[in-house]
């Protein structure tokens, strides 16, 4: 064996993986998206939400929901990046490598990761800082902007949601694509959502913008280089050969 | 021996100071032939929150603007020895050492109500002095409108003053006849032992009708002047902190709900009541100004 099959082996097996036992991958990922929520709803079970745990709560919940809007806008550049690489590298491998068919089927499972810790979020804030009280979210919209664009990016959330499914996707034709760009708009409002609370000195949502940032500038940057798909599609080859 | 060095068997444990508290309730309300307590405009009839709570979760940006790590970044400031200097508009100024001020001005417990302006409220058992006394026996002079307080300036033990976050040292500022008013008190301790240095050691503000923010922590310097004060707060976001703040459910906040807060300890919000409840003892003060504009 010369070294770059050596090297190129896991990835090749972890292509091979997600082409043969997606249903597998797709349980592993849904796990994984879900321990945020367990993890929380055990520190509320076991009373250790500390001192203030509607803080702690509110704060988890709307965390997590902009991360995995984060995630769901990182499909599509990782897949180019892939892609990239693999051609720079010249790898012999690398339409394997490129050929991340299966992240983009896990899209729809991220985004809706990113609904449920919305509805979380907003359920813990009706329920519990509002007060089940019409009156107060009221006076809460009108009175810190910052509440009114959490409300403005949770609505847009909801015909995502709606349409992530296959029947959506077909009956929709090529305006499903650009519904589903509202998407970056929705993480602007929610980062706008989360800056908007910070007090003087505090920078906490810093990271989760310059990644947004990031991922704007990979897609301009496809734009401008004339890719304007929703990633490139690799011809499958047979798992094995050439080995 | 030091007064502010306490023996460990002196120092009252949270627990048995609940209990006693309860006794005394309960001996009162039988005596007074009620098994109810009548609603108190004052906190007493609250349940105080524990050490660990109004010990762990602090706003005191010279250490943090993280409220869950000041117990901890503060556990190296030396609030001993210390001096407070009362001056400016009085005849008699004076430069305090705390021994002094507090064999001086005996300490009693006032259980108060605190009001943070993000939202949050405690019930603390606060120790300390009416801050009317410390002003009186300095005796302050016609041209004393208003009193300025300033807080210690020690970057070097006071990590978050390396920063700019605000103007340091930290000043507050009261309207003379707030600062006499009998429930201003200068808190010195909680829970019957000294205050801990994440609660302002060793001595600072306790103003139970107003935000939070003003009350001061580690105070150095008591300045009578004539002309109303420009405060830390002022002038790091006028808009949002006036001169007053008093707790006032009309006052919106762009961040932070004013009509309803967190009593920590529990999970649903409560409604906040105007100058946090003690409108009763201080309404009179802001007679005929509209508090909306003077917030």
């Amino acid at each position: 064996m010369t070294m770059t099959m050596m090297a190129a082996k896991p990835l090749r097996n972890i292509a091979w993986l997600a082409k043969h036992h997606f249903g597998a991958l797709r349980l592993v990922s849904f796990i994984t998206w879900l321990c945020p929520a367990l993890w929380l709803a055990a520190e509320y079970f076991s009373d250790s939400l500390g001192i203030n745990p509607l803080n702690r709560l509110l704060h988890f919940s709307g965390r997590w929901a902009l991360i995995m809007l984060l995630v769901t806008l990182a499909v599509t550049p990782a897949r180019r990046l892939s892609v990239l690489v693999s051609q720079t590298l010249h790898a012999r491998y690398g339409k394997r490598i490129s050929d991340w068919n299966w992240l983009i089927r896990l899209r729809r499972q991220f985004g809706l990761f990113a609904f449920f810790y919305a509805c979380l979020h907003l359920a813990i804030y009706v329920a519990f800082d509002a007060g089940l009280n019409g009156a107060t979210i009221r006076d809460d919209v009108r009175e810190r902007p910052f509440i009114l664009l959490g409300f403005a990016a949770f609505a847009l959330l909801i015909p995502l949601a709606a349409t992530s499914n296959q029947a959506a996707i077909r009956a929709l034709g090529r305006g499903w694509r650009r519904l589903h760009m509202v998407s970056y708009l929705i993480a602007i409002l929610a980062l706008g959502h989360f800056w908007l609370q910070m007090k003087v000195g505090q920078v906490s949502p810093l990271p989760y913008s310059v990644v947004l940032v990031l991922l704007f500038a990979a897609r301009l940057a496809a734009w401008r280089l004339g890719d304007r798909g929703v990633g490139v599609e690799v011809k499958e080859r047979a798992a094995g050969r050439g080995v | 021996m030091d007064p502010l060095e306490i023996r460990p068997g002196e120092i009252t444990p949270e627990r048995v100071w609940q209990q006693r508290r309860g006794f005394i309730g309960s001996a009162l309300a039988s005596f007074a032939g009620l098994g109810i307590h009548e609603p108190a405009a004052g906190a007493e009839a609250e349940r105080p929150n524990t050490l660990e709570q109004i010990g762990r979760y602090n706003n005191y940006y010279e250490f943090s603007t993280n409220k869950e790590v000041i117990w901890k970044l503060a556990e190296d400031f030396k609030p001993s020895p210390w001096t407070l200097s009362v001056e400016g508009e009085v005849e008699r100024p004076r430069t305090w050492a705390i021994e002094d001020l507090l064999k001086r001005f005996p300490q009693e417990e006032r259980i108060y109500r605190l009001r943070c302006v993000e939202g949050w409220s405690m019930v603390i058992p606060w120790l300390g002095f009416a801050l009317a006394g410390l002003l009186k026996d300095a005796v302050p002079t016609s041209r004393a409108k208003f009193v300025e307080f300033v807080s210690v300036l020690r970057p070097q033990e006071m990590v978050g003053q390396r920063l700019a976050t605000l103007r340091w040292p930290y000043t507050e500022a009261l309207r003379i006849d707030e600062a006499m008013h009998p429930l201003a008190l200068v808190a010195t301790g909680l829970y019957g032992q000294p205050l801990p240095n994440q609660n302002g050691a060793p001595l600072r503000l306790a103003i139970p009708w107003k935000y939070g923010f003003k009350s001061i922590k580690a105070i150095t310097r008591i300045r009578l002047v004539e002309a109303q004060p420009v405060t830390t707060w002022m002038q790091a976001a006028g808009s949002e902190y006036g001169f007053y703040a008093n707790v006032n459910p009309d006052v919106p906040h762009p961040r932070w709900p004013q009509r309803r807060e967190l009593r920590i300890g529990e999970i649903a919000k409560r409604a906040t009541l105007p100058f946090n409840g003690y409108a009763e003892q201080v309404a009179a003060l802001y007679t005929g100004m509209d508090l909306r504009q003077n917030f």
